[in-house]
């Protein structure tokens, strides 16, 4: 045995394992955001990349997840744990990615701060379907951020091995909470029911897994022995244990390893204290048990670590009669010597036909041609999900948001009943003229047109700004806006009120005109509603979004029966299905609904 | 010592098992209807839904 031990960092091996993890999410990002384009081309770069990195994110979850029980069930699977953390790290900085770009699209550039918008935007629940989806990934990637923080061993170290151990089982919350992240959010929205099977496959599989690999470990613990009168237990017999190998068995609820080695027999806890890794999985290496998870090692005998290291486990007493292995039950304390008992040198051992790996070690050659088949099976997964996940999502619509295409406008500015601009007007055309040209306004961001904007109503004036259209429908970002320089105050109030087309009631959605129209993509459902809360709450246009069974849709704007805007009051019907009563009007080209909250509730049932 | 972290979380394991199956299925089940209306009314304006194979 050495006296120089000392900490193996990086190896090859590892940077072999990085290598086939950065090159697994090069090409399933690639292959996403490819499939996304060319199937749904109208989608923004934005969407396209929070959809790729949660993607990424969840399927790399699965990866780390199912490494596990998989080492559990098959030992060939053992080199993936050397260096899970980094997998874990990879995914959790997808995870980030995926965060950030939605905590901007959603919530940056509105009244409110993005933390608290995304913590309150969704409102309460009182129904699974409208339960808010955003704070349950925002706490599951609070719980990976301090799982990668903390994956270090220099963490685990200072945290001490069962506080690190219990920090770091909190994976198993985060996957719920982002299990109910993608369930009451993305497929509340998505219907192909392609996405629901890829969600539910993964879920079984690690489900599967997971329970396999407890119920195979429970048959161990299950397993009864009885202490004889000196207090020794029998565990087994000598040739039943391959040299430098253990065999592992369960004495008062505490796994304990019982190594043969040289004609000796030693026995230890099994757990080891690095990541309650399994010892008597591992093989004595350089006369030192070692952990077939990290490498992490033990002399046999007393079970310490060899120095400059000082980590150490239980070991127990054990006795060798007649072949028979006895071991007493009570765990001595960690770092105990206790004399090996020995055993008749020429009893046959089986065969050890299991190859073992560490990181610091070679990779032995047939587990180089196992593992080139995992990496296969892994871009071949990584594939498939890219495909049928790009190529699953719903329309988005053919909404179009000119920005950076500056356009000047010059009519007379409305206030009410929205804020708009009558093009082509003088002032004096009826609202009920529908080749009058009315341009519903917005601010930047999520935003309605500005207070200097709006000081303006009544007047002729010119605006710069942007185009935002979809269909037949279109409205106006405002960058600037001044009077015309021999403008004076429209006088004439009674020629812009609204003509009446009759009462309805009508079916369909709530939404922020300035996402539907085109800003965002998708502009309306729940994984949207935060952003249309946040901006119809800072002052865009609410607009009532409703079909027919012949494939036509209608977007009404909607005003209070006093004539103003409908907006804040609404929040709570936002995104979901409504029934809204209420008188329809023409102002120019575009139709107002007039109703109120009262008249507007959820319709949750197809019309029959 | 440490107790076997596998042996004890075998209970929460099943509990996963069964909850997290439960939720999706719920969930799923949850998912909003999109009624359309038979007709919309006259003198309104429509353009052709660009996204009717989403609902």
């Amino acid at each position: 045995m050495s006296a120089g031990y000392r900490a193996v960092q990086w190896s090859p091996g590892k940077r072999r394992y990085d290598a086939a993890v950065g090159g697994l999410l090069a090409l399933y990002l690639a292959l996403f955001l490819a499939v996304t384009f060319a199937s749904r081309p109208e989608i923004t770069v934005e969407t396209a990349l929070i959809r790729a990195f949660g993607t990424a994110a969840l399927l790399l979850l699965h990866v780390v997840l199912t490494i596990g029980p998989l080492t559990r069930l098959d030992r060939r699977f053992l080199p993936l744990l050397w260096n899970r953390r980094h997998l874990g790290v990879t995914m959790f900085l997808c995870a980030l990615a995926h965060g950030a770009l939605a905590l901007y699209q959603f919530h940056f550039l509105g009244d409110r701060n993005p933390l608290v918008s995304l913590l309150t935007a969704e409102g309460g629940s009182g129904s699974l379907a409208r339960f808010p989806f955003q704070p349950l990934g925002f706490l599951a990637l609070a719980i990976l951020f301090l799982m990668a923080a903390t994956s270090h061993d220099f963490w685990l170290a200072q945290l001490t091995a069962p506080v690190w151990k219990a920090l770091h089982m909190g994976v198993y919350l985060a996957y719920a909470l982002v299990v109910a992240h993608v369930a009451l959010g993305a497929l509340q929205d998505e219907r192909a029911p392609a996405l629901a099977a890829l969600v539910a496959l993964g879920l079984a599989a690690i489900l599967g897994l997971h329970v396999g690999a407890a119920i195979g470990e429970r048959a161990i613990d299950a397993e009864v022995l009885k202490a004889e009168a000196d207090g020794f237990v029998a565990v087994g017999r000598v040739e039943e244990i391959a040299e430098k190998r253990a065999k592992v068995l369960s004495l008062g609820g505490e796994r304990v390893a019982v190594f043969r080695y040289d004609g000796k027999i030693s026995a230890i806890s099994n757990v080891c204290q690095h990541q309650n890794g399994p010892l008597g999985e591992g093989k004595i290496v350089d006369g030192c048990v070692t952990c077939p998870w990290h490498g992490y090692q033990y002399r046999p005998e007393d079970g310490a670590s060899p120095a400059p290291f000082t980590e150490r486990v239980p070991t127990f007493r054990v006795r060798v009669a007649g072949g028979r292995i006895l071991v007493v039950p009570r765990p001595l304390a960690p770092g105990t010597r206790v004399e090996p008992a020995t055993f008749d040198p020429a009893t046959p051992a089986p065969e050890d036909r299991e190859a073992f790996f560490v990181g610091y070690l070679s990779l032995p050659k047939e587990l180089k041609r196992f593992h080139r088949r995992v990496v296969g099976g892994l871009a071949a997964a990584f594939v498939l999900v890219a495909v049928v996940a790009g190529v699953s999502q719903r329309p988005l619509g053919a909404g179009q948001f000119e920005y950076g295409l500056e356009a000047r406008l010059e009519g007379l500015l409305r206030a009410e009943p929205i804020a708009a601009l009558w093009a082509s007007a003088d002032g004096t055309n009826a609202a009920g003229d529908p080749s009058l040209q009315v341009i519903p306004l917005v601010g930047v961001g999520k935003h309605g047109p500005s207070p200097e904007t709006l000081a303006l109503a009544g007047r002729q004036v010119r605006i710069l700004g942007s185009w935002i259209r979809r269909g037949r429908e279109s409205l106006f970002e405002v960058a600037s806006a001044e009077p015309l320089p021999d403008s004076k105050s429209a006088s004439d109030v009674s020629a812009a009120a609204p003509w009446p087309l009759g009462p309805a009631t009508l079916r369909g959605e709530i939404v922020d005109s300035k996402c539907y129209l085109g800003v965002m993509k998708p502009g309306d459902g729940k994984s949207h509603r935060a952003c249309a809360v946040r901006c119809i709450s800072g002052g865009s246009p609410a607009a009532f979004v409703a079909r027919d069974e012949t494939g036509s849709v209608a977007v009404l704007w909607l005003v209070s029966p006093a004539g103003a805007a409908l907006g804040r009051e609404l929040l709570d019907l936002v995104a979901e299905p409504v029934e809204a009563a209420g008188e329809l009007a023409r102002v120019g080209d575009r139709v107002i609904f007039v109703t109120e909250r009262a008249r507007i509730r959820r319709a949750e049932l197809p019309v029959s | 010592m440490i107790r076997s972290h596998r042996a004890r979380h075998f209970w929460f394991v099943l509990a996963l098992a069964v909850l997290l199956p439960l939720l999706v299925l719920l969930a799923l089940r949850a998912r909003p209807q999109w009624p359309a209306n038979a007709e919309l009314p006259a003198g309104v304006e429509r353009s052709p839904d660009d996204t009717r194979d989403a609902r």
